[in-house]
């Protein structure tokens, strides 16, 4: 019992990075309708940036974020001009192919940089937790998962209390009335796709005190993301919560009983039954 | 209009007597190694082709037919003493039914374009997750085979012989991708690719095209995936159900012009000069991977952005060019 507690602990510590994880993803899908499948891969930026500032300046990762946030929106902004604009009228296959390349070229540079071994960033809380009747919770765990729920709440003000908020929500229900509205539909997009390479890199900083980074790692984001938008729905904040709470706790008990390998394996079991269930997301069309 | 059947059958023609040719020619063991893996990497992405390419199936699942087909040979061989030369055939059956079954689910479930590229890539990292903890085909130790001087079991100490067998696949693959660009189900299937719902309109029947084309795409695979495991004599979830061959398949083709019958071998022969270039340089063994990856990334991204038929399309437009202003001198 306790065994299959602590998973569900570690499972719903877990599931809130992952939906931090899925946010910017789903963002940039229900929004632009791109699929952007390197956006696992700017996850692993934002964990190497933080890595890069932890072993040059000692920083925390959490401090270092005042650094990641706007490289990060300055990387998102240039690969909208380059790569997002041009392909987004396109067939989805292009947006696969240009943003596999784009995986392919981030993933190899961060190894050219910093090699292809697990890279970790030790802080004064890394290994410590907290121990409540017998169950563990890493502090930095929880750390990771509180700024995760602050995250969600902000984007969801942000996309249902102020004006872009609103833009964005009327360019991801129809361009053409958007536009007719008045609303700047390219600024907006660009400040979208900004936005989701921000929470992308936010993610990785965040979970860098007690995460394993490695350069590859970028897919696995990306699919957990794809299982978690399957699941809560393109576009909707609440859904890649609920989406990642689930996934998380699937794998922390599967995970606890079984083996992390037949974690994984469940996991693509979710995802292919999900996409024959219902391929939109249970929560799609909320937002 | 330039008529392509005449020019296609003499490429054809030279491109097969080259082949031939060349195992007179180049005694060094060192530069047939290498050439045995462009001819490798060329027919899968031959293989992938005929199912993206032309029906626009956009798979992102094949490594896992080509890693059915090496496992089910290999576990056939190691296990029950069946030599590969049937058990590559029954790789073939596997990964033809899985193949079926899931053109058929998806279909089914109405997932098109972006969502049957999703739910190829999850079966694809589920057969990947599920042979990482099955202990029958070793997890992920993978399996070693010796290498033994065993004609009948697909075995050979020279290299020559193995020279033969991909090329005969190559050129196997290519003339089951020509045949079929002539056939009913190939024109039907472009019809799917350019318009599935128009296509059925005129009474195409998309999910038996479909179900076909993916078949016999992931048939062929699988025999690659034979092949690789004999030659290579290693096989594990981390290298034959990676998505390394897949992104092969796609960069050889996308590069070399999808939907086009040379498209994908020009595209891989490409990149494979390319790899041995950087391999001549002083760079060491990791970097030349790390960059040769960067490179096809780039260019990915660039025959997206600027090149969407490909080295083969961008050929085909000069060619019509040249011809266009010959007629004009002509007419003057």
């Amino acid at each position: 019992m306790t065994v299959f507690i602590q998973g569900l602990t570690t499972g719903i510590l877990m599931g809130c990075v992952y939906a931090f994880f899925a946010i910017g993803f789903t963002l940039v899908l229900g929004v632009m309708k791109v699929v952007n499948f390197a956006h696992g891969t700017f996850v692993v930026m934002g964990m190497y940036l933080a890595i890069f500032i932890f072993t040059t300046y000692l920083w925390d990762p959490f401090l270092s974020l005042l650094i990641v946030i706007p490289s990060m929106f300055a990387f998102g902004l240039v690969v909208y001009h380059l790569i997002i604009r041009p392909i987004r009228e396109q067939p989805l296959s292009a947006h696969v192919i240009a943003t596999i390349g784009l995986l392919v070229i981030v993933e190899n540079i961060i190894t050219l940089m910093f090699g292809s071994q697990y890279r970790t960033v030790t802080v004064s809380y890394t290994t410590s937790a907290l121990v409540v009747g017998g169950i563990r919770m890493g502090i930095a765990r929880m750390l990771a998962a509180g700024t995760s729920l602050c995250v969600v709440a902000l984007s969801y003000l942000l996309l249902h209390r102020t004006d872009f908020g609103r833009a964005v929500r009327a360019c991801a229900d129809d361009i053409e009335g958007a536009w007719g509205l008045g609303v700047d539909v390219n600024r907006t997009f660009m400040v979208a796709f900004g936005l989701g390479s921000v929470l992308a890199g936010f993610s990785g900083a965040a979970v860098m005190p007690f995460a394993v980074a490695s350069p590859s790692s970028g897919l696995d984001i990306v699919i957990k993301a794809f299982v978690i938008v399957i699941i809560g729905g393109m576009g909707s904040v609440g859904g890649a919560l609920v989406g990642g709470l689930i996934i998380g706790m699937v794998e922390g008990i599967v995970s606890a009983l079984w083996s992390p390998a037949i974690a994984i394996a469940a996991l693509f079991m979710i995802l292919i039954i999900m996409l024959m269930i219902s391929p939109e997301g249970f929560f799609a069309g909320e937002a | 209009m330039l008529s392509e059947s005449p020019l296609k059958k003499t490429i054809f023609s030279l491109f097969v007597l080259a082949l031939l040719a060349v195992p007179f020619f180049i005694r060094s063991d060192y530069l047939l190694t290498v050439l045995i893996g462009a001819l490798y990497g060329a027919y899968i992405c031959v293989c992938w082709n005929l199912a993206a390419g032309y029906a626009g199936l956009f798979s992102l699942g094949h490594q896992a037919f080509l890693g059915l087909g090496a496992y089910a040979s290999t576990i056939l061989f190691v296990k029950y003493k069946i030599t590969p030369w049937i058990g590559m055939f029954v790789g073939g059956m596997i990964a033809a039914i899985f193949a079926a079954f899931i053109t058929f689910v998806c279909y089914r479930c109405r997932l098109k374009g972006m969502f049957f590229a999703v739910a190829t890539l999850a079966f694809g990292f589920l057969v990947q997750a599920l042979f990482m903890t099955w202990d029958y085909v070793e997890a992920s130790t993978g399996i070693w085979l010796l290498l033994q001087n065993k004609p009948q079991d697909y075995f050979f100490m020279a290299r020559t012989p193995y020279y033969w067998i991909i090329s005969s696949l190559l050129i196997i693959s290519l003339l089951v991708t020509y045949f079929l660009e002539r056939s009913r189900l190939g024109y039907r299937m472009v019809a799917i690719r350019e318009d599935e719902d128009v296509a059925e309109s005129l009474g195409v029947d998309s999910s038996r095209c479909k179900i076909w084309v993916m078949t016999l795409s992931a048939f062929l695979t699988a025999l690659g995936g034979t092949f690789y495991a004999q030659f290579y004599l290693y096989i594990s979830p981390e290298n034959i159900l990676s998505i390394d061959p897949l992104i092969t398949m796609q960069v050889g083709t996308l590069v070399g012009g999808s939907g086009t019958l040379f498209g994908p071998v020009i595209g891989w022969a490409f990149f494979s000069f390319l790899g041995e270039f950087l391999r001549g340089l002083p760079l060491g063994a990791t970097a030349v991977g790390v960059i040769s990856r960067i490179i096809w990334g780039l260019s990915l991204l660039l025959v997206i952005l600027f090149l969407p038929t490909g080295m083969v399309g961008l050929g085909r437009k000069l060619v019509r060019r040249r011809a266009r202003e010959e007629g004009k001198e002509g007419s003057l």
